[in-house]
């Protein structure tokens, strides 16, 4: 296995490095993001891959042994077990999941893959109290890379002509007030000592607020998109940023046992000078 | 498909994969570490964006200037 995967890697490295490099070269990849999507990229890419290919085989036997044992329950009893494993290999692999789920294949095939996402989303919101500040750090750290992505698309389209300098500068101001709202919860939420089942409803309050900032961009129609498809681009980027606020409301809202934050060597930081400091010119 | 368009998606694309990059560097961090994380990210947007919005007023205000 470790050779065949050393082999695909390598492959796929390749083809990697063949679609970025003449984006280095021309400057509009520099080279740390280069050696990241190149190294990062496949490894990740192979892992998945991997990954899936383990499960695939697993379902695949697991489905051949289920037809087999069904077929030899309907089958006379002189039947030849060689006779049922063949008629079942002799079956595409459609075929074999069709008879294994029924008519519905496509619908159950849907509700499993559903679930198979679902349950590791339940298993990490479970997760010992000890890592739930933490998940709530780096949940807001994700919104933060979010609003940071938004504003690089706002730039990209400001570059590319797709919306009105005044525009792009109402777009800027709406994520930096999201930004600041954001920046509110994160203190709020740090200053009340533990998240408990009684101030919890309080969080899930203030991260509502933020919420809100960010849906009434899209809908007031600030962003003032031209083309159709920028702007479906935009809404993309803008439901990522709203799903990991929902995320992060339903893990609040879930929060049973206290969770202190009192010990927090950061708690004291005034934050409201954090950014302006860095503020070019 | 335009030159423009084509680099619009480009840019897309390459926020996009930065911004899951900085998300997995995220993986695996103890409460000390998220939330420096959390700090800086937040420190990070907001250099950006004020920079931004810092160039663009005066890029309009230039703009708008009568002409002498």
């Amino acid at each position: 296995m470790n050779v065949w995967k050393a082999l695909f890697g390598t492959l796929l490295r390749a083809l990697l490095l063949f679609v970025f490099n003449p984006l280095r070269k021309h400057g509009v990849i520099d080279q740390m993001l280069f050696d990241r999507l190149v190294d990062e990229g496949s490894q990740q890419i192979l892992d998945i891959v991997i990954t899936a290919l383990v499960v695939l085989w697993s379902c695949r036997q697991k489905i051949e042994a289920y037809l087999i044992a069904r077929y030899a329950h309907a089958a006379t009893p002189t039947t030849s077990k060689s006779w049922i494993e063949n008629a079942v290999k002799a079956l595409s692999e459609w075929e074999k999941l069709k008879a294994a789920l029924g008519n519905n294949a496509p619908s159950t095939i849907a509700k499993t893959l559903l679930v198979a996402v679902l349950i590791p989303g339940v298993i990490g919101l479970s997760a010992c109290p000890s890592a739930d500040r933490a998940r709530i750090e780096k949940g807001s750290a994700d919104l933060f890379t979010g609003l940071s992505t938004l504003s690089d698309i706002n730039q990209a389209f400001l570059d590319a002509g797709e919306i009105e300098p005044q525009t792009a500068l109402d777009n800027f101001k709406a994520l930096e007030k999201i930004g600041t709202g954001l920046d509110t919860v994160r203190m709020r939420i740090r200053a009340l000592g533990e998240i408990t089942a009684e101030n919890r409803n309080l969080i899930a309050a203030l991260l509502d607020g933020v919420k809100d900032d960010l849906v009434s961009l899209q809908q007031t129609g600030v962003l003032g998109i031209k083309s159709g498809r920028s702007k479906q681009r935009f809404a993309i980027a803008i439901t990522l940023a709203e799903t990991g606020l929902s995320t992060l409301r339903e893990f609040v809202v879930h929060v049973k046992k206290p969770v202190a934050t009192a010990h927090l060597p950061l708690l004291n930081q005034d934050f409201s000078t954090l950014g302006k400091a860095a503020v070019i010119k | 498909m335009t030159t423009e368009e084509l680099n619009l998606v480009l840019q897309t694309y390459l926020a996009a994969q930065a911004a899951l990059f900085s998300i997995l560097d995220r993986r695996g961090q103890s409460l000390e570490e998220a939330i420096a994380a959390s700090d800086a990210a937040s420190q990070e947007f907001h250099a950006k964006n004020q920079a931004r919005i810092k160039a663009l007023e005066a890029r309009l205000a230039g703009e708008t200037k009568p002409a002498e």
